[in-house]
């Protein structure tokens, strides 16, 4: 399996939600942003619009506190997966991620983040603008991800 | 690899695979109370046996708690399976005919309660999967207490848990709703004890108590300090949308 | 259920009452939703020919089956009522985010009733609904209100206001949503402003569910490859806007100049959506689930010095070549304006014009004016006019009320180009044919959105049509008014209609609904959507005589000059063969055997 890496572009983002639409429809069988994979944030200045879902660190804060193993480092396919039956609906992962980028589903009284659909990431598929894309890993994305990521954490260093 | 016969179809798997696991990854279906995937198998409820054969011997096991070891057949719906079940049911339903739960698998097995051996209805199975959940979490503020038909969950000296961070893991993982906490504006109460909430200074919902947020400052989440936790903070949703903000066009 | 919600939220305004109900489902099938089911309701719910600012009056918010759904850009909405400005029918669309959003609370109709004696604004979040005191943000422009009520209860809440100019009950008040969409024309706002109604604030946490999800998402990747494959929705709208028409009608010769008594603006091109793409454009933007993405963020500079979005090319047109200004800051300033107080910039534009034509006749004057010199061509003066209309003050407490009032009141109602009372869009009927019968058959007024033949007779989508031919418009008007009143309905965009046909979207409709609608219903949904709405003009008093245009149109005053020379619009001419096309008597009334036809016999009127 080649790996990839998913790139998010938020110069490209026009903001019409189309991948929250397409992730919670084939995660939860219906359109649904509330409970998205992938959120966008848009902002009035200069109408920028930054889609954001999980960075699957390598180094995870939510794996952290996952005592149960429902969260686990896959590195064969390189993401932060997430095993549903394994979890207590604890939320200690909600409150680690400090992305914000897990949320939790209080009706299934599970945790939920993005797990790529399965090398097939419905979001990428669906955005009309090209602003997120699923590519292969190699070193010029990964450092263009690395670079994307670490602009996040100075940004998140400045809020609390 | 090992060798085990399931139903009469044959499959390989990993020494140590417990025969619950083997069965379900092949789509037998086998009920189960106690059991939770994340959690240590406990095998207390017995709702999950089936007949193993080893080497000729046979014998009910609870199969969440059976690890195959040697080549063995298992079978999950014979008759001496099914009524080990009945048997199982006929206990829960008795006790806790309320339950959800119970009611669908008393109606699945054919079985109605028995008023006359009936105990006071309750909701609590016994499955002790909130123990369970509880200790898994490190937090190991409450336990069973007394024995056999007296068990019971509960905390230490039967007071308000101590080292409980008011998680709610123990009510999220109840498969009969007989843990419950609520969130009334500024406070959850939980296990009798009344929990201060961290209010998202943004959109002003309610998402954790304090405790478990110095809770997780302690496991080790960086972005959690457990000095300042009565801070204003934000919320995981307005974090984001918070820090998203410094991706705006010309910041 | 699949698509619809199936609940209908009622708020009576005058005694607070708030009341959830189960959707007509039969009507969801035969009229879809937003505009068709929206006005079904309220036809069926208001009996009567009422006074738009009377307390009997409903105003309708109405989603679609497809809003909310990641069908191609489904992310609208419609607001109906009786409009002020004409009387007729008032059915406004807008995108955005708001639609969508009352669906994920659970909606698929809100119906408004009655009247509150003091400010109000209805918060909606899922299931818990209340009408909340709204005095705190009476007053404020639509940009200050959506921002303390977002503040006020849910950063995610998503906002649909009126600014003062709804307020003061202008008729050429919109609402305003999402800040910079608008369900404009008719002066709808001013319904909600005489409601005392300042705003509807939606959150919703539940989704949209579809029948068959499989051929849901087959449908929409069809619908989606039509659109990447057509330049105008993957190329012009998304790069340029829809402003990238003002140097494509100023080269027809059909860019209605100088309050219409020409059609070419030399200068057009500065006030085009390639110089504001180029000089004044952040980026573009997507309403909810837009595959198109034609809005612009947009910014004027120097003394106009503003932030915003748009203008869209109707907008341009009105404060540009129809003042004959060619200033993009003025003209982006005055739509941000616009935005910010509710105006439809239209109606605002072209009514300036007016104004301006009035004061070179010299029926009015700087007296009259308060100071201003209204010439054409003045960037300031026209700034300053739309500043006032916002405000309500001076001069501008005439001119907020639109042309035909204005011309009303100094007696020369000839300067208002208008179609029962409400502004022609930007394209000359005098030189395109089509549309200008689509502007005198229009449903709610003059109106390039209620039957788009643009599209064939300048763009040639699907085929390219002569602009001046006559002989083959009424069938094409009658199509484009059917299709349209269909996708109105569905929650779809229209702009999706450049490159899909009805196919495509009954193929998403039917997916979602599971109604198996076929390309050829849900054009008789819109043919029915048609008639129903001329049925309710008929009976508020409109006739053969209101099918009509300005006669500076129709032989008055033949374009002077440019490649539309000497051209009159023929819509005396086509207007009998129209009638004849929708199955009308020769005064324009549906045939019983048309409304037999379309279900419509059993008399909603």
């Amino acid at each position: 399996m080649v790996k990839r890496v998913l790139m998010v572009y938020p110069e490209k983002c026009t903001g019409c939600g189309s991948c929250e639409l397409a992730c919670s429809f084939t995660h939860e069988g219906e359109f649904r942003p509330s409970v998205s994979r992938i959120g966008v944030f848009r902002f009035d200045e200069g109408g920028s619009n930054v889609p954001m879902t999980c960075f699957q660190c390598e180094e995870p804060a939510c794996l952290k506190v996952c005592k149960t193993g429902a969260l686990w480092r896959d590195e064969e396919k390189d993401i932060v997966a997430f095993n549903e039956s394994k979890c207590i609906g604890c939320r200690m992962c909600v409150m680690a991620c400090p992305f914000g980028n897990i949320s939790y589903n209080r009706t299934a009284k599970k945790a939920s983040k993005c797990d790529q659909c399965d090398g097939l990431p419905q979001c990428v598929e669906f955005c009309p603008n090209k602003a997120l894309d699923y590519l292969p890993a190699d070193t010029e994305n990964w450092n263009k991800k690395r670079a994307f990521t670490d602009k996040m954490r100075r940004a998140l260093a400045e809020v609390k | 690899m090992i060798g085990v016969t399931i139903d009469g179809r044959t499959i390989a798997v990993e020494e140590g695979t417990t025969l619950l696991d083997a069965a379900r990854s092949i789509g037998i279906k086998i009920p189960t109370l106690c059991h939770h995937d994340g959690l240590p198998p406990d095998g207390n409820c017995r709702l999950c046996a089936v007949e193993v054969d080893e080497r000729g011997r046979k014998k009910l096991v609870s199969s969440c708690m059976y690890p195959i070891k040697s080549e063995i057949s298992a079978d999950t719906k014979n008759e001496r399976v099914i009524a080990a079940r009945r048997f199982v049911v006929q206990l829960l339903i008795n006790r806790n005919p309320k339950a959800i739960a119970i009611g669908e698998l008393a109606k699945e097995y054919g079985v109605v309660r028995e008023e006359r051996f009936a105990l006071e209805a309750d909701l609590c199975v016994r499955c002790g999967r909130c123990v369970r959940a509880c200790e898994s979490n490190g937090t190991d503020a409450i336990g069973m207490a007394r024995a056999g038909f007296e068990r019971y969950v509960a905390a230490p000296y039967d007071e308000a848990p101590e080292s409980c961070v008011g998680c709610a893991s123990c009510a999220e993982v109840c498969p009969t709703g007989k843990i419950t906490y609520k969130d009334d504006g500024l406070i959850r109460k939980i296990w009798n004890r009344t929990f201060d909430l961290a209010v998202c200074r943004r959109c002003g919902s309610r998402y954790a108590t304090k405790e478990q947020l110095a809770h997780i400052g302690r496991l080790g989440a960086a972005n959690i300090a457990v000095e300042d936790i009565d801070e204003p903070r934000l919320c995981d949703k307005c974090r984001k949308a918070i820090y998203t903000a410094k991706f705006k066009t010309g910041s | 259920m699949n698509g619809w919600t199936g609940t209908v939220l009622r708020v009576n305004l005058s005694d607070g009452g708030i009341k959830r109900e189960p959707l007509d489902t039969v009507a969801a099938r035969d009229y879809l939703g937003c505009r068709g089911l929206g006005t079904y309701y309220y036809i069926k719910e208001v009996r009567e020919i009422v006074d738009p600012f009377s307390e009997a009056n409903k105003i309708i918010f109405a989603t679609g089956p497809l809003t909310g759904a990641m069908g191609t850009s489904t992310g609208r909405f419609q607001v109906v009522t009786r409009s002020p400005l004409t009387g007729t029918i008032g059915a406004a669309n807008s995108g955005g985010y708001f639609g969508p959003e009352l669906k994920y609370a659970g909606y698929d109709l809100i119906i408004l009733e009655g009247k509150s004696k003091k400010p109000v604004y209805l918060y909606i979040n899922n299931g818990d609904v209340e009408l909340r005191d709204a005095s705190a943000v009476w007053g404020l422009d639509t940009h200050s209100a959506t921002d303390a009520l977002t503040a006020e209860t849910d950063p995610d809440a998503k906002v649909t206001c009126i600014g003062p100019a709804g307020e003061r009950l202008a008729l050429l008040a919109n609402l305003i949503n999402d800040k910079h969409r608008a369900p404009g024309r008719g002066g709808l706002g001013a319904v909600m402003g005489s409601k005392k109604l300042k705003a509807v604030v939606a959150r919703g946490t539940r989704g949209v569910k579809v029948a068959d999800k499989d051929a849901f998402l087959k449908a929409v990747k069809e619908s989606r490859e039509l659109l990447s494959a057509n330049g105008v929705t993957s190329g012009g709208l998304p790069a340029y806007g829809t402003n990238v028409l003002v140097n494509i009608l100023n080269q027809t010769g059909a860019l209605p100049t100088r309050n219409f008594h020409e059609g070419y603006f030399p200068t057009a091109d500065k006030v085009g959506g390639e110089t504001l793409a180029a000089e004044r454009m952040f980026r573009n933007k997507g309403c909810a689930s837009c595959v198109i993405n034609c809005g612009r963020v947009s910014w004027s500079q120097g003394k106009y010095a503003a932030t915003g979005e748009g203008p869209e090319y109707e907008s341009a047109w009105a404060f540009g070549p129809d003042c004959c200004v060619d200033d993009l800051d003025a003209v982006n300033k005055a739509n941000f304006i616009c935005n910010e107080y509710g105006l439809d910039t239209i109606g605002m534009g072209s009514t300036i014009a007016a104004a301006m034509d009035l004061y070179e006749m010299g029926v009015i004057d700087k007296e009259t004016t308060g100071g201003a010199e209204l010439r054409f061509g003045d960037a300031d003066v026209m700034v300053s006019m739309v500043e006032a209309a916002a405000k309500g003050t001076g001069f501008g407490e005439i001119l907020q009320h639109g042309s035909y009032r204005l011309g009303e009141k100094f007696g020369h109602t000839e300067v208002s180009m208008t179609s029962k009372k409400q502004e022609m869009p930007a394209y000359d009927p005098r030189g395109i044919q089509g549309i200008g019968l689509n502007y005198a058959t229009s449903n709610r007024g003059a109106c390039h959105v209620r039957g788009y033949t643009i599209s064939p007779e300048v763009l040639g989508l699907p085929e390219k049509l002569d602009p001046e031919s006559t002989a083959e418009k009424p069938a094409w008007v009658k199509a484009f008014q059917d299709l349209t009143a269909a996708v109105d309905s569905a929650g779809m965009c229209l702009f999706t209609t450049f490159a899909l046909g009805a196919v495509p979207i009954a193929a998403q409709l039917a997916a979602a609904t599971g109604v198996p609608y076929t390309g050829d219903e849900i054009v008789k949904i819109g043919e029915r959507v048609w008639n129903m709405e001329r049925l309710y003009n008929i009976k508020a008093g409109f006739s053969k005589k209101d099918d009509a245009l300005p006669e500076r149109m129709t032989g008055g005053e033949p374009v002077p000059g440019g490649p539309m020379q000497g051209r009159i619009s023929h819509v005396p001419q086509m207007l009998d063969v129209y009638y004849e096309a929708r199955g009308w008597d020769a005064d324009g009334v549906p045939s019983q055997a048309k409304l037999k036809e379309l279900g419509l016999e059993e008399k909603l009127i």
